[in-house]
């Protein structure tokens, strides 16, 4: 075996990285790099807490505050620490409006520390009401109190063996309720009975003159907690627990034991137990305050002292610790690249997809772990996932897309990683890693998919129309039931931190690209009532459409998915009418369809001089904000400060002469709705103008390779699960809602649209949306585009 | 018919595609463009509105109509009454469910108000909306503003203790910030006592019942010591301590008449052993004395029996009449 010189292995791998010499694309690719490393090294000297230690002597106590505990979220006095004569540590909140958890070694679950577990005999009293505790097991509470006996399974409240009735008889409790019956709870048959208030009902026990929710009974792993509510105030009516007793004490004042091994989080910020004898050890985890070097970091008392370090950018703060969290990350990696090494960058498709896989589960473990992984380790990852899409693909189109992508994808997390390089809080960081996990998880595994394809694509023929209907209806099914599952477990901000409904407009994209993808085959063209118009086809996305309308309404009650809609079903007939067989349809449609839209824009614009001539109820105030926002100074809030933040940008922005962000992230949500007023302030206008215009590039190249697409449709061999009229339809869907969710995204932070709650795609920190709508969409483009490129070929 | 196998794209030439996408991609920059450079001219963040006759401020609009709905009640002792979160549901429960509505106790009857779609509206936004939040917390800080109890000690060698005091069992936060017209009136016998400590906030109950002053120390009292207080409101009780002195303040004088007497005065001398005092006080309401209690920053103003919404925050001559003073470390 001959062993090639180091120059000849270094020659080929700048060769392999310069994209077989393609130097323009390259550079391409590498501006985001250079963007990402500038950033991580233009970023301010921050200090960051390494380890608090507080040394007491038994009987002593001390109180911990913001500057103590290096938490932002913490107030100025939030814990109250002491030592016990027989040297334990004990632990009270002292902050009324910050809460503080604690995670007790050997336990998964999170608790607060005014939490105080029911056993059966004691009592407890909620204002001048005492409360009987005369059962208290897993899924079963008894309780006494005013002459009653309450009866609760963790989901219903019983008074003297009567089940109440449901507290709200909306839908969606009735919803829950049938799924409960029909034993699909979904894990949801438990839910906290609410102390306060002035009605008994199946999850409320109503106490005179007590507001609502000022204490709560939450079911546990072993039984029931009694917790402080929502509404709980420490001048409010007094919550005491194990009354009657010597040990009674007010909730607000109860302590917890700490140990080595607890977890405690403050506000947000994280820490971990290291040693708990003579001295309290904590470490934080996430999440602390930083200040910057030079200037004078706060005063300690006398007992506490600290250790300070910069930010985790490149390698882990704690060695050891991070060797056993991340060791399998590392052990990948090497595998990995000496196994590149070893093949000298020629892979065979089975390593291929090996790596693909292997990178793409380091992308979702780094995406799991993302509070605590070195901040730049997501991004290292991620970016080279696109510089092998890069090398994979053939199509200049494909080449096109992919490059502008890198732009825009690199351009937001390059905007994401100065968010969180620019700010007082570690945690910011958050955002920018997570997205570039997801994405390089996308990147990863779908090329993986993309050199295994032979093994899991079905065989040629296999995909008749019949099974494509019966996947697509699957598909649809799958996407209702997430939605479902969103209504029951979850609430307007999601399930578990995701986003089903992004999938269901993937679906609805896909069903509807279907639907009218028969209706071009059909041989009857314009309105008929022949039988071979097939109807019944085009029920399906319509049903989902109504379902995706009514989750809208009924539980978002959203204004702006409507407009994504409105603006998707436009695009979609336009889209429809362009390619119609007759020009008669062809031309009047598409006049009759920008019509419809030029009368929408006058709509608005009118609509924006006399809010008050739409009666409807439904987002009234958003439209009264947008008309008169200076009317309005708590509704209009967002967008004071968005405008602010952007007039204070101006064309060149803040970020070559402010390395901190400033007054920018004074800007609510400045992560997700906000990040284009965000970026805006730091990059400023000029920057802001490339934008838009690579953001213009993307929709125009994705209807582009839409058309493309149909142009190389039915040679014969009809296969209606990847190409043709349903790749046509589907990426002008993807187009358009791309191009939606853009001028909803500019609409909402320069205020020309009554509008909010849309990020805006590829700059915005929205995992959901990116790895469940926008990657997909631009991975069918490529897939078609390269099958256009295999049929050229042959 | 004559069947049409496909969809038909019409050839275009590749000339008029990429015309096409550069004038999108232009009137796209194009128009982000004109939006931004009207933002970085105009004088304000905020665009003049297209609106002919503005309405009210929507927080100034909420606390009228929530007024006028019922929703907020101006009650006998000066404090403002919140229609309860739950209101909504205790109106559908006393139609349906008579027997599952908490009996009322001292607070007002809010299911006999009118209740329709506007009032449901309104109650919503006062509830969970930021507006609402808003007009609730001025109405805290107005409610704050019509009791007054405050107290104040000389410290003696060898007893040091920080205050704490509770309303019907609850317990209430103390803050050193008091009326300048109080705090002149007896500045001049205060000037070596410690801070003020004065109920910043008041629970919303009814009622008029006394506030608990304690203060505790760790080393029992030797006996004899005399401590100083003065106590602003009507007290009612002392406990821990024997009363050796007492005599009446008012605005006016140093010295007045018992039912003229905003303050207190007292001299008190501990016994041996004790480790701590308890001063029962019963709050002030605020018509006691007009002008006593200033507005401060407060968006609520009464004058006579109406509640009025102060649109902006003009200049009162009483709202520098609140003085902070400096905690010390033995506060």
């Amino acid at each position: 075996m001959v062993i090639p010189p180091l120059a000849v292995k270094a020659k080929s791998l700048i060769r392999w990285i310069a994209l077989d010499g393609r130097w323009g694309l390259f550079a391409l690719w590498f501006l985001p790099v250079l963007g990402i490393l500038w950033t991580a090294g233009g970023s301010p000297n921050w200090l960051e807490l390494r380890l608090l230690r507080v040394t007491l002597a038994p009987g002593q106590a001390l109180t911990l505050g913001r500057d103590t505990l290096q938490a932002p979220q913490a107030d100025s006095e939030q814990l109250l620490l002491r030592r016990d004569m027989t040297g334990s540590w004990l632990l009270r909140n002292l902050s009324a409006g910050s809460p503080v958890w604690w995670r007790p070694a050997y336990e998964a679950q999170s608790r607060p520390i005014r939490q105080w577990p029911l056993t059966a005999g004691t009592s407890f009293t909620v204002g001048a009401h005492t409360v009987a505790v005369l059962a208290a097991e897993k899924n079963r509470l008894i309780l006494r109190q005013g002459g009653w006996l309450w009866q609760y399974n963790g989901w219903h409240l019983q008074r003297d063996d009567r089940f109440l009735p449901e507290c709200r008889q909306g839908w969606r409790d009735r919803l829950r309720g049938w799924l409960a019956t029909v034993g699909l709870s979904l894990g949801l048959t438990r839910r906290p009975l609410r102390l306060g208030g002035g009605v008994y009902c199946a999850d409320r026990l109503g106490l005179v003159d007590i507001p609502i929710d000022t204490a709560e009974i939450q079911p546990t792993g072993m039984g029931f907690s009694l917790r402080l509510g929502g509404a709980g105030q420490p001048d409010g009516p007094p919550v005491t627990v194990a009354t009657g007793t010597a040990a009674a004490v007010p909730l607000w004042r109860h302590s917890v034991p700490l140990t080595a091994g607890d977890g405690l989080a403050v506000g947000r910020t994280q820490y971990r137990v290291l040693e708990a004898g003579s001295a309290l050890l904590l470490a934080p985890v996430a999440r602390v305050q930083r200040h910057l070097v030079g200037v004078q970091l706060p005063a300690l008392p006398p007992t506490v002292s600290v250790a300070w370090g910069g930010p985790a950018w490149l390698w882990p703060a704690e060695p050891w610790v991070s060797m056993q969290r991340f060791g399998w990350m590392v052990a990948l990696l090497f595998g990995v690249v000496g196994l590149c090494y070893w093949r000298r960058l020629v892979l065979r498709a089975s390593e291929r997809i090996a790596i693909g896989l292997a990178l793409g589960s380091l992308c979702l473990g780094l995406y799991v772990q993302v509070l605590v992984v070195p901040i730049l380790w997501p991004y290292l990852i991620t970016w080279p996932a696109l510089l092998v899409w890069l090398h994979t693909v053939r199509s200049r189109w494909s080449l096109g897309l992919l490059a502008v992508l890198a732009l825009l994808l690199g351009g937001g997390l390059m905007a994401l990683l100065q968010l969180g390089a620019g700010v007082e809080e570690s945690g910011w960081h958050r955002y920018g890693s997570s997205a570039a996990a997801l994405a390089g998880a996308f990147g990863w595994l779908s090329w993986a998919g993309w050199h295994g394809r032979r093994y899991w694509l079905p065989p040629p023929g296999w995909l008749t129309e019949r099974r494509f209907s019966w996947i697509l209806g699957g598909l649809c099914a799958g996407s209702l039931g997430l939605l479902v599952t969103q209504v029951v477990v979850g609430d307007e901000g999601g399930w578990a931190g995701w986003q089903p409904f992004e999938f269901s407009q993937l679906v609805l994209v896909a069903a509807a690209a279907r639907a009218l993808t028969l209706r071009g085959r059909s041989p009857v063209h314009g309105w008929s009532y022949q039988r071979a118009v097939p109807w019944l086809h085009y029920l399906g996305p319509l049903g989902l459409l109504g379902a995706v309308c009514s989750f809208i309404f009924l539980f978002l009650r959203d204004f702006s998915p409507f407009m994504l809609l409105l603006f998707w079903g436009l695009a979609l007939i336009w889209a429809y009418l362009r390619v119609h067989p007759l020009p008669l349809w062809r031309w009047f449609g598409q006049i009759a369809v920008i019509s419809l839209a030029c009368a929408f824009v006058w709509g608005l614009a009118w609509l924006q001089t006399r809010p008050e001539t739409l009666s409807l109820d439904f987002q009234m105030d958003r439209i009264r904000v947008w008309a008169a926002p200076e009317q309005y100074p708590h509704a209009g809030y967002q967008l004071r400060r968005a405008l602010e933040a952007i007039r204070a940008g101006g064309w060149t922005g803040t970020v070559w002469s402010e390395p901190a962000n400033g007054r920018a992230m004074a800007v609510p949500v400045v992560e997700s709705d906000f990040a284009p007023a965000f970026f805006l302030n730091r990059y400023g206008g000029l920057a802001g103008l490339i934008l838009a215009g690579l953001q213009a590039m993307l929709v125009a190249l994705l209807i582009l390779i839409a058309d493309r697409a149909l142009g190389r449709d039915w040679p014969g061999g009809y296969r209606p699960g990847m190409f043709g009229g349903f790749a046509y339809f589907t990426l002008c869907s993807g187009a358009a809602l791309l191009g939606a969710h853009f001028l909803i995204s500019w609409g909402t932070n320069l205020g020309f649209l009554p509008v909010m709650g849309q990020p805006m795609s590829l700059l915005s920190a929205a995992g959901s949306h990116l790895v469940l709508f926008v990657l997909p969409i631009i991975a069918l483009a490529v897939a078609a585009e390269e099958k256009n490129h295999d049929t050229d070929s042959h | 018919m004559e069947p049409i196998p496909k969809l038909n794209l019409m050839g275009q030439p590749r000339i008029f595609s990429v015309l096409l996408v550069t004038v999108f991609i232009a009137v796209c920059v194009g128009l982000l463009y004109q939006r931004l450079a009207a933002i970085y001219v105009r004088p304000s963040a905020l665009p003049k509105t297209a609106v002919k006759t503005p309405p009210p401020r929507e927080d100034a609009l909420l606390f009228e109509q929530a007024l006028a709905a019922g929703l907020l009640r101006l009650q006998a002792d000066g404090r403002i009454a919140v229609a309860p979160a739950d209101l909504p549901l205790r109106r559908a429960y006393a139609g349906l469910h008579p027997d599952l509505v908490v009996p009322r106790a001292a607070e007002c009857d809010w299911v006999d108000g009118v209740w329709d779609e506007r009032v449901s509206r309104l109650h919503r936004v006062l509830h969970f909306n930021a507006a609402g939040r808003y007009v609730r917390r001025q109405v805290d800080a107005y409610n704050a503003r019509q009791l007054l109890a405050a107290i104040r000690w000389r410290a003696v060698p060898g007893i040091e203790g920080v205050w704490q005091a509770d309303w019907a069992g609850a317990p209430l936060t103390l803050t050193g910030t008091m009326p300048a017209s109080l705090d002149r009136l007896l500045a001049e016998q205060t000037t070596d006592w410690q801070p003020w400590r004065r109920v910043a906030r008041w629970p919303a109950w009814e009622g008029r019942s006394p506030v608990h002053f304690q203060l505790v120390w760790p080393q029992p009292a030797s006996g004899g010591e005399q401590l100083e207080l003065i106590v602003v409101g009507e007290m009612t009780l002392v406990s821990g301590g024997r009363l050796i002195e007492s005599e009446s303040r008012c605005l006016q004088d140093a010295s007045c008449a018992e039912s003229d007497a905003v303050a207190r005065w007292l001299r008190l001398e501990l016994a041996a052993g004790a480790t701590g005092l308890e001063v029962s006080v019963l709050p002030l309401p605020a018509d006691t004395a007009p002008g006593f209690l200033p507005y401060g920053s407060g968006r609520i103003r009464r004058e006579g029996e109406r509640l009025i919404w102060r649109e902006r925050q003009a200049a009162l001559p009483e709202e520098s009449g609140w003085r902070m003073w400096a905690v010390t470390s033995k506060d």
